[in-house]
């Protein structure tokens, strides 16, 4: 209860201080729509060719697309302040995080909603409820349910591969960059990943499992893929991560000594 | 005389070495963009059943693709954010006293932070993507020497427009915005992202007539196959080109100069 009024007067500030910025918000939103805007042109153009590729239609693969950037946005906006552990620990900012009476990982994913995850989010929303359309797809109860419950699990993923990287600057000083190198792999999944080496596919299953969070949600939904096979391996895969993420975590606090600064 | 442009060359090329670990993870993301575009475009062959489309056959294409990612990462630097931050921090005002030309000050600056990622960044992975996909040698030293000119020209073409971008941004408060709706549009119209020969024919039409065309496409169409009549004429093009973003750059520049002057630095 502590925890959601905690929450709660977070969000209310942070969207506060977005309107502060609607200026910029509104520039987010423009470059944003042309961005997807090529994303999608991308993909016709490719589609201009073929009318499939290893058997995913172009409206298909807009769905990955789409899954896969109102993960990202989500993420983005709701924890992509984890990815800034690293300044608050250079500037000793992280201690008063420590003795504040809350999980300091919690206080670290309240302090800011990004402006342009929070912009982004309403552009995939859009590219994905049209590619839902498109593709005539039935969003009876339990479908719907499920999209919910693998959009969160997506979420998790990409936030339990962030907080790994974090937590490494409580031993070296700048993550940001080998944040970037992880996330760089996300953008295979905006594909089909049948298309790229089968190694490849493997990495991105089980290594730096961002298949799960994109294209193992699309195989249900659009190729009606067995349920209870693939929900196994979301779930399955994204607890894993989540707990090995928050251990490690737990591990790298238990190490933070204050610079004192 | 040459001798203090040398070592602002020098200095850009330095001031990158610091950051050696960021360079080994971009050439990582430059590796990963040729992997995802070849792999689509495999797939797109296979699937289409055709050894040829619009003319190219796919290993023309991998070829393109993968050039076209290391000439864009060695353009693709930041001119126009150095130049508002140094008219937004007053910096400039240093520069403009010393003896130097500013603008060839900034362009050499930025010639050698592209060497740097050229050499750092972009040759690891090109080298590897030489590995993982068939591509087409060129025809022959000619060939090399003409799409090296080539990419000069196309680096002079993108640095002058930058230039130009850096000088707007002043007016508009922030480059930002402006400096990234820039890349998006090379990105999308100069054959960087998809090969330009690879666009439905109508779209085709359109971008030829666009200026953007000449920093990447020009030179790997002058790579791939052109005889000796087409480059010229090709690098005549770009020459032209080269030639009006100059003057564009440089009457831009003048007009700042003067409102500086104005404001009393």
């Amino acid at each position: 209860m502590y925890y959601i009024s905690l929450y709660y007067t977070a969000f209310k500030y942070n969207l506060k201080s977005l309107y502060e910025y609607r200026f910029d918000f509104w520039v987010g939103i423009i470059t944003l729509m042309i961005m997807q805007g090529i994303g999608l042109m991308f993909l016709w153009v490719i589609y201009q060719y073929t009318t499939a590729l290893s058997g995913w239609s172009l409206n298909e693969v807009v769905f990955i697309y789409g899954f896969q950037q109102v993960v990202h946005s989500l993420y983005i906006t709701f924890f992509g302040n984890v990815t800034g552990l690293e300044q608050l620990i250079k500037h000793g900012t992280f201690d008063c995080y420590l003795v504040r009476p809350a999980f300091p990982l919690f206080q670290l994913m309240i302090t800011k909603l990004n402006i342009t995850g929070f912009a982004g989010l309403i552009v995939s929303i859009i590219l994905l409820v049209y590619s839902v359309y498109r593709i005539g797809l039935q969003l009876n109860l339990a479908k719907f349910v499920a999209l919910m419950v693998f959009l969160t699990t997506g979420v998790l993923i990409y936030f339990s591969l962030s907080l790994i990287v974090s937590t490494c600057a409580f031993w070296l000083t700048r993550t940001m960059r080998l944040q970037q190198l992880i996330f760089d792999f996300s953008e295979f999944t905006r594909y089909p990943i049948d298309i790229f080496h089968s190694g490849l596919q493997l990495v991105l299953t089980v290594v730096i499992p961002f298949a799960l969070a994109s294209y193992y949600p699309a195989l249900f939904f659009v190729k009606e893929a067995a349920f209870l096979e693939i929900s196994l391996k979301i779930l399955g895969g994204t607890l894993l991560f989540y707990v090995i993420s928050y251990r490690f975590w737990r591990f790298g606090l238990k190490y933070y000594h204050s610079t004192g600064t | 005389m040459f001798g203090k442009y040398f070592s602002v060359l020098e200095i850009g090329y330095r001031q990158s070495v610091a950051y050696k670990g960021d360079f080994i993870i971009g050439s990582i993301s430059t590796l990963f963009r040729m992997m995802i575009l070849a792999y689509i475009w495999t797939a797109v062959y296979q699937n289409a059943n055709t050894t040829v489309i619009n003319g190219r056959g796919l290993i023309e294409t991998i070829t393109y693709i993968i050039l076209a990612q290391l000439i864009w990462s060695v353009l693709n630097t930041n001119l126009e954010v150095l130049l508002g931050f140094k008219i937004k921090k007053g910096e400039i005002t240093r520069d403009l006293i010393k003896p130097i030309n500013f603008p060839l000050l900034i362009f050499l600056d930025n010639l050698g932070f592209s060497l740097f990622i050229l050499l750092v960044q972009t040759m690891p992975a090109f080298v590897i993507a030489c590995f993982m996909f068939d591509i087409q040698t060129p025809a022959s030293i000619l060939h090399i020497l003409f799409t090296l000119l080539s990419i000069i020209l196309a680096f002079f073409i993108y640095a002058s427009f930058s230039f130009t971008i850096g000088i707007i941004g002043f007016w508009a408060q922030n480059v930002w915005g402006i400096s990234l709706l820039k890349k998006l549009i090379f990105n999308t119209f100069s054959g960087s992202l998809v090969p330009l020969f690879l666009y439905p024919p109508m779209i085709q039409k359109w971008i030829y007539l666009l200026p953007f065309k000449e920093i990447i496409n020009t030179p790997l169409v002058i790579y791939l196959d052109a005889d000796l009549q087409m480059i010229l004429s090709l690098l005549g093009r770009q020459l032209f080109w080269a030639v009006t973003f100059f003057i564009l750059s440089q009457i831009s520049w003048m007009y700042l100069k003067r409102k500086i002057e104005i404001l009393g630095g």
